[in-house]
C-alpha cells in the first residue's frame, strides 16, 4: 500500500479546503482516491452529531458551549476536517445514523460500567454499520481489504474496540461475498497484491531486526534530544550508501583483479597488440597453481632467471621504462615496498601498489574458468560509473524529497514561529529528567527571547547602522574571500614542495603528512572563524546566520579539495602514474581528517570535560556542534566522491572510518557533552546539509566527467591502453568515428547547446516561481476573506443573540460611525422592520425606536421566525 | 524478544500488525518493553491493565510535561490505566510509521485540557505552563504569547483554535512529526 501518496493527496485537500471556501461546496470524490475511502467512512462515523458543517467554522459559540463538556473523555471521537465535512455533506442520510441516538451518548457525562460496556458495543456496532456501506471496503478481495485495515488504522479509537469491529468486519465479508469464480486474471492481480505486500511487510520485518544502531539512537535522543540524532543519523544514512557502494566495487572490480594477480599468466593478453604467443603462457602455468606463481614471480623480481622457459621471462620482461610505452598491463607485479606503520598514514610505500589504487588495475581480462573473460577496464568504468551515478541519484531522490517536505509542503518555512514554538516544542523522545530539565528551560527562554523580539520589532536601524552593518559585511565578505584565495594558494605551495617541481630533493623530505595536516587543521579552523564573523554580522535570525556560515564552510571545503585535484592535474607528468598520486592525496586527507578531526577532537573535549568538572568552572563543558559535526561528515564524503574513482578500495576506508567515527562520537557525546541549551531546527537544517552533498557530487561528477573525455590517461591502471579512458568504452563497442548517436552526443556537449538548455530551464523556473508567488498573493487574499466572513457571522450572531435576549437597541443614532457594520445592522433592521409592521402595528417603529411595551411582541416575532428556520 | 511470542496467538499479532503501524515483532517488543513496567502481572494476564502510575514509568512518558494526558488519551477506560492494547495504541500513533495527520489528531486530544474540542485559552495557557517547566512567564508575558498564537493560527478570529486551525498550522510545520515521536 502507498501510504504516502494517500497522505499526500490528504494534504492536498486539506490545505485546498482551507484555503478555498469555495471547492468546499463540492464532494471529495472528485478525488478517485481509494485509500481516503475508509477514512471518510471513519469521519462520518465519528463525527459528533450536535455539529453541523455548515456552522462548524462559523459559528465558535456552539462548538464552544459548555453543554458537551466531557465529551471527548466519555467517548472517543473524531473532529471532522474540513475534507471530512464534504464526505459528511455528501453522504446519504442514513449513513450518518441516527443523530438522536447519538446525541443521546455524547450528552452522558457519568457512565457506570455495564453501560458503558453496551455503548461501546452500540459504537462498534455503528462503526460496522457504516463501513458496511461502503462496496469499495466490503469486497472479498486483499486489495479491499488492505483499504478497510488502513480506514481502520487511522480511526482514533483503541485497539481493543478496532479489533472487535475488524471481526465483525471479516464476518460480514465473508457472508456476504456471492463466492463467484474468480477469473484467472483476477486471481493473478489477487495473488500478486497478496505477495507484495506480504513481502513488503517481511522486508520491514527484515529492516527493523537489522535496524543498525538502534539503540545508540535511542540512548542518544534519549539524552540530547531529536537534533543531536539527526547527526548521527546522517551518518549512518551515508554509511549505509557507502557500504552499498563498497560491496558494488568491491565485488565488480577488487575481486577480479585480486584473481588476476593469481591467474594472470594463464590468459594471457587479450587485447594486447603484443604477440606473445598465449599458449605458452598456458603450458608453463597450465596448472594456475598460485603459490607456483608467486614463487615464480619473487624470482623474477629478484632477478634471478633460473630454468624458467625463455617465454615467460619475455611475458616478464619489460623493463618499466619500456612498460610505459607498451600496450599491455604496464608494470608486472611488482612486490610490494617493504611495510612500515608510517605507511598506513600516508598511503605510500607498501600501498602503492595496492588494490587500494588506481594504478595498480589491469587493462587485461580475467579468467578464471576457460571460456569466460573478464574484462576488467570496462569493469572498472562501469562500476564506479554505476556507483557515482547510484549516488548521485540517491542523494538527489532523498534531497527532493526532504527539500518537498520541509519547504513546500510547508509553504516556505516557518511562519507562525510562535506557534510552532508552542505545538511543536517539546521533543518527545527525550527520555532522562536531566535533559527533559534543560529542554523545559530552552523553550522557556526561547519563548522569553521571542517575546523581546516582538517588542524590539518596531526598532528600525537607523540609516547609520545600516551603513555600518554593510561596510562590515562586505569588508568580511572580501576578508573570507581572501581567506579561500590564500588557503587555495598555500595548499598549491605545499603540493608543489611535496612532489618536489623544483628541486626534486625535497620530495625525500617526507613532507607528504605536512600538506594534509595543514588542510586539515584549515578545515577545522573555518568554521569556528567564520561563525565568528557570522556573528559580527549580526544576521536577523540565527538560522540565516547558520546557514551563511555553513555555505561559506563548504566553499571552502570545495577550494580545498579543488585545488588539490586541479594541482594533479595540471603537474601529472611529474608523477608515474599522477591517478595514483592523487588516490594517494585524498587518502592522506582521509587518514588526517580521522586522526585530527573525529579522534582529536573526542579526545580534546574529554580533557576539556574533565577540567571542567574538576578545576575550572569557568571553561564550560563541551557542547556538541551539530551543524561542525555534519560538515565533517559531508567533506568527509566529498572526499570519497573525489577519491572513488582513483581508488576503489577506498570505500572501505570510508566506511570503516564512519563505522569507527559512530562510536567514537557517540561516547565522546555520552560522557562529556553537555546538551545543548540552544535550540535546533533540525528538519530545514537536514535539508540543506542535503542539498550541499548533492551539490558536492555534482561538481564531482563533472569533474570526473572532464577527466574521462579531457585528460589523458597516464601509462598506468586500466585505461592506459588509450589516450582517454571513455575511448575504451568507445572501443569496446567498436562504434566508427563518424557514427551518428556519438555524432549526437558530441552535439550535446557541446558549450552552446548546454548554455541553450540551462536558458530553458532558467526560464522554466523564473516562470514556476512566479507562479508559486501568486498563489502564495492568492492564499493571502482568501486569508482575509476567511477572517472577514467570520467577523461578519460573529457580528450577526451578536445581534441575533442580543435579539433573542430583548437587548436590542433600536436607536441608530449611537452607532451610526461604524460604516460596515451598520450596513448589516440596517440589513437586521430592515427584517426586524418587516416583523415589526407584521405583527403589531406599532407605528413607531418607523422611527427605529421601539418603546418598552413592544419588545415582547417584537421577540416573539423573531423567536418565531427563528422556529420556522429551524 | 523472543519469549513474549508464546503470548500471543498468531492471529492477535497477525490483528495487531494490521491495526497498527507495527511489525509483529516491533509488536512483541513492545510487549517486552510493557512487561517490564510490571513483570508479574503483565507476566498472569498479558493485556493486564496498569494503573496510570505504572504507565508513567517508562522513560520517555515519566519526563514528558504531558505524560499524563497522554495516558488519559489513549486509556480505553478514559481514566488513564492501559492495558497492552492501549499501550500498543500509543507506541503506535508515536511511531516512526504513523502518518502526521494521526499525530496531529492525537496532539490536539492531548493539548485539549478541558475536552471541549477546542483549544482555548486556558489550554493554551496549561500547555505553556507544563512546557516551561519550574520557570513560569510572567502574566503579562502569558498574554502576550497567547495573543501571539491566535494572532498566527486563528484563522476565523474566533478566540480559540478548531481542529482544522491547529491542524493546518501542524501541516506548515516541518519539525512536528519528528518532535512527536518515541521511539519503542
Amino acid at each position: 500500500m502507498n501510504r504516502s501518496s494517500g497522505y499526500g493527496s490528504r494534504e492536498e485537500v486539506r490545505m485546498e479546503s482551507l484555503k478555498d471556501a469555495e471547492t468546499r461546496r463540492q464532494p471529495v470524490s472528485r478525488r478517485p482516491d481509494q485509500h481516503r475511502r475508509g477514512e471518510q467512512y471513519v469521519a462520518a462515523q465519528h463525527r459528533p452529531a450536535s455539529r453541523d458543517p455548515a456552522q462548524y467554522q462559523f459559528d465558535p459559540r456552539n462548538n464552544r458551549s459548555p453543554a458537551r463538556p466531557s465529551i471527548s473523555r466519555s467517548q472517543p471521537q473524531h473532529r471532522p476536517t474540513p475534507s471530512q465535512e464534504d464526505v459528511i455533506r455528501d453522504l446519504p442520510l442514513q449513513n450518518i445514523g441516527d443523530v438522536s441516538f447519538r446525541e443521546g451518548i455524547l450528552n452522558q457525562p457519568l457512565l457506570f460500567p455495564g453501560e458503558n460496556k453496551r455503548l461501546e458495543e452500540h459504537h462498534v456496532a455503528q462503526i460496522v454499520n457504516e463501513m458496511e456501506q461502503d462496496v469499495a471496503l466490503m469486497e472479498d478481495n486483499p486489495l479491499s481489504e488492505q483499504l478497510r485495515m488502513e480506514a481502520l488504522r487511522e480511526m482514533p479509537e483503541s485497539l481493543t474496540l478496532k479489533r472487535t469491529v475488524k471481526k465483525k468486519l471479516v464476518k460480514s465479508v465473508s457472508q456476504k461475498s456471492k463466492r463467484t469464480p474468480l477469473s484467472i486474471w483476477k486471481r493473478l492481480k489477487y495473488r500478486l497484491s497478496v505477495l507484495l505486500s506480504k513481502f513488503s511487510i517481511m522486508i520491514k520485518n527484515l529492516l527493523y531486526t537489522f535496524e543498525l544502531w538502534y539503540s545508540s539512537l535511542k540512548v542518544i535522543e534519549g539524552h540530547f534530544g531529536s537534533g543531536v540524532a539527526t547527526y548521527f543519523r546522517f551518518l549512518r544514512w551515508l554509511f549505509l550508501l557507502n557500504t552499498v557502494v563498497f560491496l558494488l566495487s568491491f565485488g565488480f572490480v577488487v575481486i577480479p583483479q585480486l584473481l588476476h594477480r593469481f591467474y594472470e599468466p594463464a590468459e594471457g593478453n587479450q587485447n594486447g597488440t603484443e604477440s606473445t604467443p598465449s599458449q605458452m603462457n598456458s603450458v608453463i602455468f597450465d596448472s594456475g597453481h598460485s603459490d607456483g606463481f608467486l614463487q615464480l614471480h619473487e624470482e623474477y623480481n629478484s632477478t634471478i632467471h633460473l630454468v624458467t622457459p625463455v617465454a615467460i621471462i619475455d611475458n616478464w620482461k619489460p623493463a618499466p621504462s619500456v612498460a610505459y610505452q607498451s600496450q599491455v598491463r604496464s608494470r608486472p607485479y611488482a612486490s610490494n615496498a617493504d611495510f612500515s606503520v608510517g605507511n598506513i598514514f600516508t598511503g605510500e610505500g607498501f600501498f602503492t601498489d595496492t588494490t587500494l589504487y588506481y594504478g595498480y588495475y589491469t587493462n587485461e581480462s580475467v579468467s578464471v574458468v576457460s571460456g569466460l573473460t573478464y574484462h576488467i577496464p570496462s569493469a572498472y568504468f562501469f562500476t564506479v560509473l554505476s556507483c557515482y551515478l547510484f549516488m548521485f541519484v540517491v542523494l538527489s531522490i532523498s534531497m527532493a524529497r526532504s527539500y518537498r517536505r520541509t519547504f513546500i509542503e510547508t509553504a516556505g518555512g516557518l511562519k507562525n514561529v510562535v506557534t510552532h514554538k508552542v505545538f511543536c516544542g517539546w521533543d518527545f523522545s527525550i527520555a532522562t529528567g536531566e535533559a527533559a530539565a534543560l529542554k523545559s528551560k530552552s523553550i522557556y527562554n526561547e519563548l522569553k527571547e521571542l517575546l523581546e523580539d516582538m517588542k524590539k520589532e518596531d526598532k528600525e536601524l537607523t540609516c547609520q547602522g545600516k551603513f555600518f552593518l554593510l561596510i562590515v559585511r562586505i569588508f568580511l565578505n572580501v576578508f573570507i574571500g581572501l581567506v579561500l584565495a590564500s588557503t587555495g594558494l598555500i595548499i598549491w605551495f605545499l603540493l608543489r614542495e611535496e612532489i618536489g617541481v623544483d628541486e626534486p630533493a625535497a620530495a625525500e623530505r617526507g613532507a607528504a603528512m605536512l600538506m594534509p595536516l595543514i588542510i586539515t587543521v584549515i578545515m577545522m579552523a573555518a568554521p569556528v572563524l567564520f561563525s565568528w564573523m557570522a556573528r559580527v554580522e549580526d544576521y536577523a535570525s540565527p538560522r540565516t546566520a547558520l546557514f551563511v556560515t555553513l555555505t561559506r564552510t563548504f566553499v571552502m571545503e570545495i577550494v580545498v579539495i579543488g585545488v588539490v585535484v586541479a594541482f594533479w592535474l595540471t603537474f601529472k607528468k611529474n608523477s608515474e602514474c599522477w591517478e595514483t598520486s592523487l588516490g594517494q592525496e585524498i587518502y592522506r586527507l582521509v587518514i588526517t581528517d580521522f586522526l585530527l578531526a573525529i579522534v582529536g577532537t573526542s579526545l580534546a573535549e574529554f580533557v576539556r570535560f574533565r577540567i571542567y568538572k574538576s578545576m575550572w568552572k569557568k571553561i564550560g563543558g563541551p557542547e556538541f556542534h551539530i551543524a561542525r559535526n555534519t560538515l565533517n561528515v559531508i567533506y568527509n564524503q566529498t572526499l570519497f566522491f573525489v577519491g572513488l574513482y582513483f581508488s576503489p578500495l577506498l570505500s572501505f576506508i570510508i566506511i570503516l572510518k564512519m563505522f569507527i567515527t559512530f562510536y567514537v562520537k557517540k561516547i565522546g557525546l555520552l560522557n562529556s557533552c553537555q546538551p545543548s541549551a540552544r535550540p535546533w531546527r533540525a528538519a530545514q537544517t537536514h535539508t540543506l546539509f542535503l542539498v550541499l552533498s548533492f551539490i558536492a557530487t555534482l561538481a564531482v561528477l563533472i569533474l570526473l566527467g572532464y577527466i574521462i573525455t579531457q585528460v589523458e590517461s597516464s601509462s598506468c591502471g586500466p585505461f592506459c591502453a588509450h589516450k582517454y579512458p571513455y575511448e575504451m568504452i568507445l572501443d569496446m563497442l567498436q562504434v566508427q568515428e563518424n557514427n551518428g548517436f556519438l555524432q549526437f552526443v558530441r552535439f550535446l556537449v557541446k558549450p552552446g547547446v548546454i548554455g541553450g538548455i540551462l536558458l530553458a530551464m532558467c526560464v522554466g523556473v523564473y516562470f514556476l516561481r512566479a507562479k508559486s508567488y501568486e498563489h502564495r498573493d492568492m492564499v493571502l487574499l482568501l486569508k482575509e476573506m476567511l477572517v472577514l466572513e467570520a467577523k461578519d457571522k460573529e457580528f450577526l450572531l451578536d445581534n441575533i443573540s442580543k435579539v433573542t435576549n430583548g437587548r436590542w437597541d433600536f436607536n441608530l443614532r449611537t452607532d451610526r460611525s461604524l460604516g460596515a457594520k451598520w450596513n448589516l445592522q440596517k440589513q437586521v433592521r430592515k427584517r426586524a422592520d418587516i416583523y415589526s409592521n407584521t405583527l403589531s402595528d406599532a407605528s413607531t417603529s418607523r422611527e427605529y425606536d421601539l418603546s418598552e411595551y413592544e419588545r415582547p411582541v417584537f421577540q416573539r416575532g423573531v423567536r418565531e421566525r427563528r422556529t420556522a428556520l429551524c | 524478544m523472543g519469549q513474549g511470542r508464546s503470548q500471543f496467538t498468531e492471529e492477535e499479532l497477525q490483528d495487531y500488525q494490521d491495526l497498527t503501524y507495527f511489525t509483529k515483532k516491533e509488536v512483541l517488543y513492545a510487549h517486552h518493553k510493557f512487561k517490564a513496567l510490571a513483570p508479574e502481572k503483565v507476566g498472569h494476564n498479558k493485556n493486564a491493565k496498569l494503573p496510570m502510575a505504572k504507565i508513567l514509568q517508562y522513560p520517555e512518558l515519566h519526563v514528558n510535561p504531558f505524560g499524563d494526558r497522554i495516558c488519559h488519551i489513549f486509556s480505553s477506560s478514559h481514566d488513564g490505566d492501559c492495558t497492552f492494547e492501549d499501550f500498543l495504541d500509543m507506541m503506535s500513533v508515536f511511531s516512526e510509521g504513523a502518518p502526521k495527520a494521526v499525530k496531529a489528531e492525537h496532539a490536539f486530544r492531548i493539548f485539549d485540557f478541558d475536552g471541549d474540542d477546542m483549544l482555548g485559552v486556558t489550554d493554551l495557557r496549561q500547555v505553556v505552563n507544563r512546557l516551561t517547566g519550574q520557570q513560569r512567564l510572567s502574566e503579562q508575558d502569558m498574554q502576550h504569547l497567547i495573543q501571539n498564537i491566535l494572532d498566527e493560527a486563528d484563522l476565523d478570529d474566533d478566540g480559540a483554535l478548531s481542529f482544522a486551525e491547529f491542524e493546518h498550522i501542524i501541516s506548515k510545520s516541518s519539525d512536528f512529526a519528528n518532535a512527536f515521536r518515541i521511539r519503542l
